[in-house]
């Protein structure tokens, strides 16, 4: 955010918040440590709104639930900057001094109307209206978000449009006030301040413009870097589709399931010339894989660093010895290096972050040793004087323009429905999400019983389960433009009438991702798993329920 | 009185009343009321319904005293 991948806030500054916004974020059960400080807050007089299709476990904890139509969230968010301008709540000063475009923002926003608002998100205007105000006139507030804002066709507009809130309100840049981005998935921080992104290399140097940077890991590496960006994910299945890339090496992650539209993603992975997986279990991608290499679990049984979403740095520390035959990643990658000839020797964990230190400067500060005494440390992190940053852009309030730095940009952004139009044919829209018992794609998660778990279902409302004649429990037959699955109705009061729910975290029960839209975000790379045009029918009588029948494809 | 934990079955109209004498009639959908279009795009809730939570006692003695 303004130039650093990572969120402004820290989780204590919850606590302390008068006033939090959970927008497209299942928070109580996608982030529960983070819910816990929520709570304190909420506890302590905070007012929490939710925004989100679904009354979900944390909108039932929020002082107003806004329950928009999905992908209609820059609508909302641009009638919010619209109500706040109207009524005069404009943080002017800090507008004045900390930021640029506010003319073409507020000229932007002007047609979002209240009342256009409500027809397009279906809230209330009143109640948009309120939280305008009240997240104005909050002297600390905070914006936090999740996958309900990224997995969409525009995920950076959507960001860029709760940004531009936080700019016009200076919730910005002070203790209690931000903008807090929770990650998707463990660690995905830490991926990407490890340089595990296409334009950028650790510590969120970009690999294009900062030709210092740039420099310094040449001679630390005496091999030189490409000064081109990479290809993300979604851009990687395109160039397998038109040849372009014909091996790939994935390491902890399962894309077979986890990819919108399984269907094509599986018969990209399954068509390359060479394919290698490393992972701790033997996942539905490492079947199809030339190659597999079996690793340790990087979260008990090695040592290293793991970031959170709040840019906070903790040590992991090896607590078991690895089952036979695994391997820590660290000496999977060495050992082909070394096959591919060239040694890098044996480092330990310690001695490649010992090394990461000089390159990256806003981990310099951050020995093992001082990891451990001050129970982790948030980025950036520039000394070993330097306590970490407890939350950023401190910058963007100070009196002197030269401590002040460069100005933050408001960008403006319109409101684009999902790609995946709902039609007479497809009339219902899905919406994936996540469950506190299970993660991702299961793999990890489903090793274990938990009493919470219960399987894969397709939610739907009271209202479309009874028109659809579906009982809570009988199978039904969902299908998309992509493919078709088969799932137990969940009648689920927490929807409305056109509003269904699965999750990706059974996908050898319910293949969901069979259903979902690759469509992407062209700046993030994200694809649009929020928002799939489906319909539910009864299944015909010969279905038996196994997998080919699962996971056949419709015709349209 | 039986305590039934879930929506598998409905409270009855006597079960209803009973709770509405101490809370007052149901506002929306959310709160016991006939679920509308409307409710499928806002509720309320949070610090004003914790604030009653003082109201559980007396309403489960409300339905007690009515059902038995």
């Amino acid at each position: 955010m303004f130039g650093a991948g990572g969120g402004t806030c820290s989780y204590q500054e919850a606590e302390d918040a008068d006033l939090l916004v959970l927008w497209g974020s299942n928070a109580r059960e996608a982030h529960p440590i983070f819910f816990h400080h929520v709570l304190k807050g909420v506890r302590r007089g905070a007012r929490l709104y939710a925004v989100d299709p679904r009354r979900t476990t944390s909108a039932q904890w929020a002082d107003a639930w806004l329950g928009i139509e999905v992908g209609s969230d820059i609508s909302l968010a641009n009638a919010i900057a619209r109500e706040i301008i109207a009524a005069g709540l404009v943080n002017e000063d800090f507008v004045r001094r900390a930021t640029t475009g506010f003319e073409a923002y507020a000229a932007s926003v002007e047609p979002y109307s209240l009342q256009r608002a409500e027809r397009d998100t279906g809230v209330p205007a009143d109640l948009i209206r309120r939280l305008a105000h009240d997240y104005a006139r909050a002297d600390r507030a905070q914006i936090c978000w999740t996958l309900g804002i990224t997995e969409h066709h525009n995920a950076a507009d959507n960001v860029f449009a709760l940004i531009n809130l936080a700019l016009l309100t200076g919730h910005v840049g002070r203790y209690g006030s931000g903008l807090v981005p929770l990650r998707g998935q463990n660690n995905v921080q830490g991926g990407g301040d490890m340089g595990a992104i296409p334009n950028k290399l650790t510590g969120f140097q970009d690999i294009e413009t900062d030709l210092a940077a740039r420099a310094r890991f040449e001679a630390a590496y005496g091999a030189p870097v490409p000064p081109r960006r990479g290809w993300h994910l979604s851009q990687m299945f395109d160039a397998m589709e038109a040849g372009e890339l014909t091996a790939c090496y994935i390491v902890g992650e399962n894309p077979v399931r986890s990819e919108a539209d399984t269907g094509r993603a599986s018969k990209l992975l399954g068509g390359l010339k060479h394919l290698v997986v490393q992972d701790m279990f033997r996942n539905d991608t490492a079947e199809l894989a030339d190659v597999v290499l079996p690793a340790t679990a990087t979260w008990c049984e090695a040592e290293g660093t793991v970031t959170s979403s709040e840019r906070r740095v903790q040590r992991v520390r090896k607590a078991l010895e690895p089952p036979p035959g695994t391997r820590d990643d660290i000496e999977i990658i060495f050992d082909i290096a070394r096959r591919l000839g060239t040694d890098w020797g044996r480092p330990s964990a310690e001695e490649l972050w010992n090394e990461l230190r000089t390159l990256s400067p806003m981990h310099a500060g951050m020995s093992y040793r001082r990891l451990e005494e001050l129970g982790g440390i948030q980025w950036p992190c520039p000394d070993e004087q330097h306590p970490g940053e407890l939350f950023l852009h401190a910058r963007l309030w100070e009196e002197d323009p030269a401590r002040r730095g460069a100005p933050a940009p408001f960008t403006p952004v319109e409101q684009e429905a999902p790609l995946d139009e709902l039609s007479e044919q497809f009339p219902l829209r899905l919406t994936t999400g996540r469950r506190l018992d299970s993660f991702n794609t299961g793999v990890q998660s489903g090793q274990y019983a938990t009493p919470i778990r219960r399987p894969e279902t397709i939610n739907l409302s009271p209202e479309d389960a009874s028109s659809l004649g579906l009982a809570e429990g009988e199978v039904a037959r969902v299908s998309s433009r992509r493919g078709s699955v088969q799932a137990p109705v969940h009648v689920d009061e927490t929807l409305r009438a056109g509003l269904a729910f699965m999750t990706l975290h059974f996908p050898e029960q319910v293949a969901t991702n069979v259903l979902t839209l690759d469509a992407w975000d062209p700046k993030s790379g994200t694809a649009e798993f929020k928002a799939t045009a489906i319909r539910v029918d009864k299944p015909a009588a010969t279905a038996t329920g196994d997998d080919e029948s699962q996971h056949e494809k419709v015709g349209a | 009185m039986d305590l039934r934990f879930g929506a598998a079955v409905a409270a009855t109209d006597d079960e209803r009343s009973a709770v509405a004498s101490v809370l007052g009639p149901p506002e929306t959908g959310w709160d016991g009321g006939q679920r509308e279009a409307a409710d499928g795009h806002a509720a309320f809730g949070g610090h004003s319904a914790r604030a009653r939570r003082h109201l559980l006692l007396p309403v489960l003695h409300a339905v007690q005293d009515r059902i038995g």
